[in-house]
């Protein structure tokens, strides 16, 4: 079983999620940036995929860009290992805020 | 793979980044800087884009470090648990480390202020010397006068030309002879290098004219010593080797010279040396004495292009010296030639030494830090096997 994941890895699950199988990591940053709304640095984008892969919880493949250039990119799929921890991670939250909705609630 | 990135964004990528994931990172690189092109700014972003790639894998690469060699962890944290007991060992060992170090760097700097100044205290680097390369590669920087006004004729509308001589002199003052060193200067000699005045006014171009009365410039710790520092020293009179000059100024120069290790009293405007050097100083292109600076008013280019027209001058004065020799600008500091290349040598190799000794000490403190922590290591082993609990162990 893998450790707890960090706010950063729950975001990035979260993302190579929703990006289905169009996950490379440009792809997860621009996901990252434009629904949490905060910036994110290159670097910490491949390190933490790298990480995340490292883990067991994402999956990797190579594929070839569908435009002139046809550049490889790294595809990420989120793996089951992956979808039970980030299940666990967000439940541990969800039970941490029960009952202090009134005091989260946006005023 | 070719791509359209830096070679050095690609060095770097390819040097940090895992080999079977560089090529995917690069790729997505590319095609980012590419958008990025279109947008402009590209160099800026890529720098950040860089950067950010670069710090992440270092840092990755150094936690995988310490990740494989769980001994140097442990050890450094019985390093670190034994600091915490008796920290003041290990503080006096590093404070004389931290002196060492700050020592070698105070040399360095003193001998990068001393050695390698720049004459000119206000137009730094920009005061170039000139000298001539000899056909074995030799620096020569020592120019007869009528070489000096053969190379002023050429260059004086692309820069500001000055020459210097260093002389041995008798000065009397106040009735005492006084053995010292003096400065034969062209007028706008003193202005090019910076010095300051503490009482009168520096040298002028009109002061260097023939004609003009003959006056001096003197050094404050003369007009100190010599003069009790007397505000009355403005238009005294003082002999320069039997010859009147009246002191217009008192240079705050701290006696400093154009060359190095000479201290200078006195400076003396070119048109009155007559009384200081040699009868045919003027006529002789042999007696080769004074070094040139020049500051170059749009560029050392145009005036290094006027030095080769200076140089064919020369040829036809003095084919034999010149035929094979070539002007061109030199460093403007004390220290020139081949006498700079030695002194930076000496000053690497002194530093590499002090580095050398240091490096050495600070293994030894690390192994005596590391005995001691083993030491504590094997306590701990003992006092497990006798029974000790581990809360015991801790707190010992």
């Amino acid at each position: 079983m893998a450790g707890p994941l960090g706010e950063f890895e729950v975001l990035m699950l979260l993302a190579v999620l929703r990006l289905a199988g169009a996950a490379s990591p440009p792809a997860v940053r621009a996901e990252i940036e434009r629904r949490a709304a905060r910036p994110v640095q290159r670097g910490a984008i491949y390190v933490t995929l790298d990480r995340l892969e490292q883990k067991g919880l994402i999956t990797a493949k190579v594929e070839r860009d569908a435009g002139a250039a046809g550049r490889p990119r790294r595809v990420y799929r989120v793996s089951a290992k992956g979808l039970r921890a980030l299940r666990r991670a967000l439940a541990a939250v969800e039970r941490m805020r029960a009952g202090l909705e009134p005091l989260l609630k946006e005023p | 793979m070719t791509s359209r990135l830096p070679r050095l964004v690609e060095w770097l990528v390819l040097w940090l980044v895992p080999s079977d994931r560089a090529v995917t990172v690069l790729a997505d690189l590319e095609a980012d800087y590419l958008a990025a092109r279109q947008r402009g700014r590209a160099s800026w972003w890529l720098a950040r884009e860089t950067g950010s790639l670069v710090a992440a894998y270092a840092a990755s690469r150094i936690g995988r470090l310490f990740a494989a060699a769980p001994l140097w962890r442990r050890d450094v944290q019985l390093v670190l648990r034994d600091l915490r007991r008796g920290p003041l060992a290990a503080l006096a060992a590093t404070a004389m480390l931290a002196v060492g170090l700050f020592g070698v760097l105070l040399a360095v700097a003193l001998s990068e202020t001393l050695l390698l100044r720049q004459v000119s205290s206000i137009h730094g680097s920009h005061l170039r010397r000139i000298v001539a390369v000899t056909p074995e590669s030799r620096l020569a920087s020592r120019f007869s006068y009528i070489e000096w006004q053969g190379i002023r004729d050429r260059v004086a509308d692309a820069g500001e030309l000055a020459g210097v001589y260093l002389q041995p002199v008798v000065l009397r003052a106040a009735n005492t002879d006084l053995q010292t060193m003096a400065e034969i200067v062209d007028g706008r000699y003193l202005a090019l290098t910076g010095t300051a005045m503490t009482i009168g006014r520096g040298l002028l171009a009109a002061d260097d004219r023939p004609g003009a009365p003959p006056v001096v410039v003197i050094a404050e710790p003369l007009w100190r010593r010599q003069f009790g520092a007397s505000p009355g020293i403005l238009g005294t009179v003082v002999r320069l080797n039997g010859a009147a000059y009246t002191v217009v100024g008192v240079a705050n120069s701290l006696g400093s010279s154009t060359f190095l290790g000479a201290s200078v009293d006195a400076w003396v405007p070119v048109a009155h040396a007559d009384a200081l050097v040699d009868r045919d100083w003027k006529t002789s292109i042999d007696k080769r004495w004074f070094t040139l600076f020049v500051l170059p008013r749009s560029g050392a280019a145009a005036v290094e292009a006027r030095l080769a027209g200076a140089r064919a001058d020369l040829a036809s004065i003095d084919a034999v010296t010149w035929r094979d020799r070539r002007l061109q600008l030199g460093d403007g500091s004390a220290v020139s030639g081949s006498q700079r290349t030695t002194v930076i040598m000496v000053v690497a190799v002194l530093g590499a030494l002090a580095l050398l000794v240091l490096a050495s000490a600070a293994s030894n403190v690390a192994g005596v830090l590391l005995a001691r922590a083993a030491a504590s290591r094997r306590a701990a082993a003992i006092h497990l096997s006798i029974g000790s609990g581990r809360a015991a162990i801790v707190r010992r």
